[in-house]
């Protein structure tokens, strides 16, 4: 079972609030997926137009929410952004993004590691949304963040594991849960992710932006679940350069 | 009055007003929100005795969709 901070985790698929068609569709998917880990973003209350509350959808005993730092562009930004989820959502869990260039939405390192070993101090579960950068993996994992969350590819890409070589010896290295986050577009990608050995996922676009939300939210959970399965039972070496019969080759033909 | 500005938008208050009023007055729903007034974060317990002040600036946060 996947353990991050004080909380076990029964479903190593975690899932993203945005882009869903309607706040419905955003429930019965996230339902689907038996996701217990899911982000929210924050946003200023707008006084003139209160309409629909996201907690009510989200109100169920198995979902802790993790509220993002999206829309920060530095460090100091973070922390404030990450006192008031605190505030607002009574909980010390925190997705720490900072990315400043709206194009590409890479993280700025630089500000995360400086935003991270503060939140550790402040007492917060620091899960830092990075590129899939080795050396800055383990800089955050010293400072004390309770996970690592490398990107497979740009945020809403759906790329794939365009960073594999990298996130393989980030897995390796790690003593900290990683989880990679961004750019995972099918389930193929999120399965690939746990055989390699990754501990959990991260979800949103490839979900909220698929024909049919709800299925694909299914078809995730049990990609990641073979994934993580295989990654366990031990996947059979690979053989260059020649075959490897899987029958007895018996001369019965003689 | 005074005059103070919440999300960015001005209104005037009576003097001595709380945080507490203003929310309560512009209707805002109190449960998962978060309110800060010139950048330092008021906790929900300090709201009935926090007073405004002329040009203070509110901040009222609550979650959204996001990933």
């Amino acid at each position: 079972m996947l353990q991050i901070a004080d909380k076990n985790f029964t479903s190593r698929l975690f899932t993203g609030t945005g882009k869903f068609s309607s706040s419905q569709v955003m429930r019965e998917a996230l339902l689907a997926s038996e996701s217990e880990l899911v982000t929210v973003a924050l946003k200023r209350v707008d006084v003139e137009d209160e309409q629909d509350d996201i907690l009510q959808h989200l109100n169920h005993t198995h979902i802790h929410l993790l509220p993002n730092t999206s829309g920060v562009r530095n460090a100091k930004e973070a922390v404030f952004a990450a006192q008031l989820s605190r505030e607002a959502l009574e909980t010390n869990w925190v997705k720490l993004e900072i990315h400043p260039d709206p194009k590409y939405l890479l993280p700025d390192p630089i500000e995360t590691l400086k935003a991270a070993e503060e939140l550790v101090k402040l007492g917060f579960v620091v899960m830092p949304y990075i590129h899939a950068d080795p050396v800055l993996c383990k800089r955050l994992e010293e400072v004390g963040t309770q996970c690592v969350m490398p990107l497979g590819a740009p945020i809403g890409s759906n790329k794939g594991l365009k960073t594999q070589d990298f996130l393989e010896i980030i897995i390796d290295q790690s003593n900290v849960p990683v989880i990679v986050d961004a750019g995972i577009g099918a389930p193929s990608h999120a399965a690939y992710a746990m055989e390699l050995g990754a501990d959990a996922v991260l979800v949103n676009t490839a979900i909220a932006v698929s024909q049919n939300p709800v299925e694909m939210a299914k078809a995730f959970k049990m990609a990641v679940a073979a994934g993580r399965m295989a990654f366990e039972a031990k996947l059979a070496p690979v053989v260059h350069k020649k075959a490897a019969a899987s029958s007895p080759l018996t001369s019965f033909l003689n | 009055m005074i005059n103070i500005k919440v999300n960015n938008t001005p209104h005037l208050l009576k003097p001595n007003t709380t945080l507490n009023e203003i929310i309560d007055e512009l209707g805002i729903s109190v449960k998962g929100i978060a309110v800060a007034v010139n950048e330092n974060i008021i906790s929900k317990t300090e709201w009935k005795v926090k007073t405004l002040n002329e040009n203070d600036e509110v901040l009222v946060i609550k979650a959204t969709q996001g990933g």
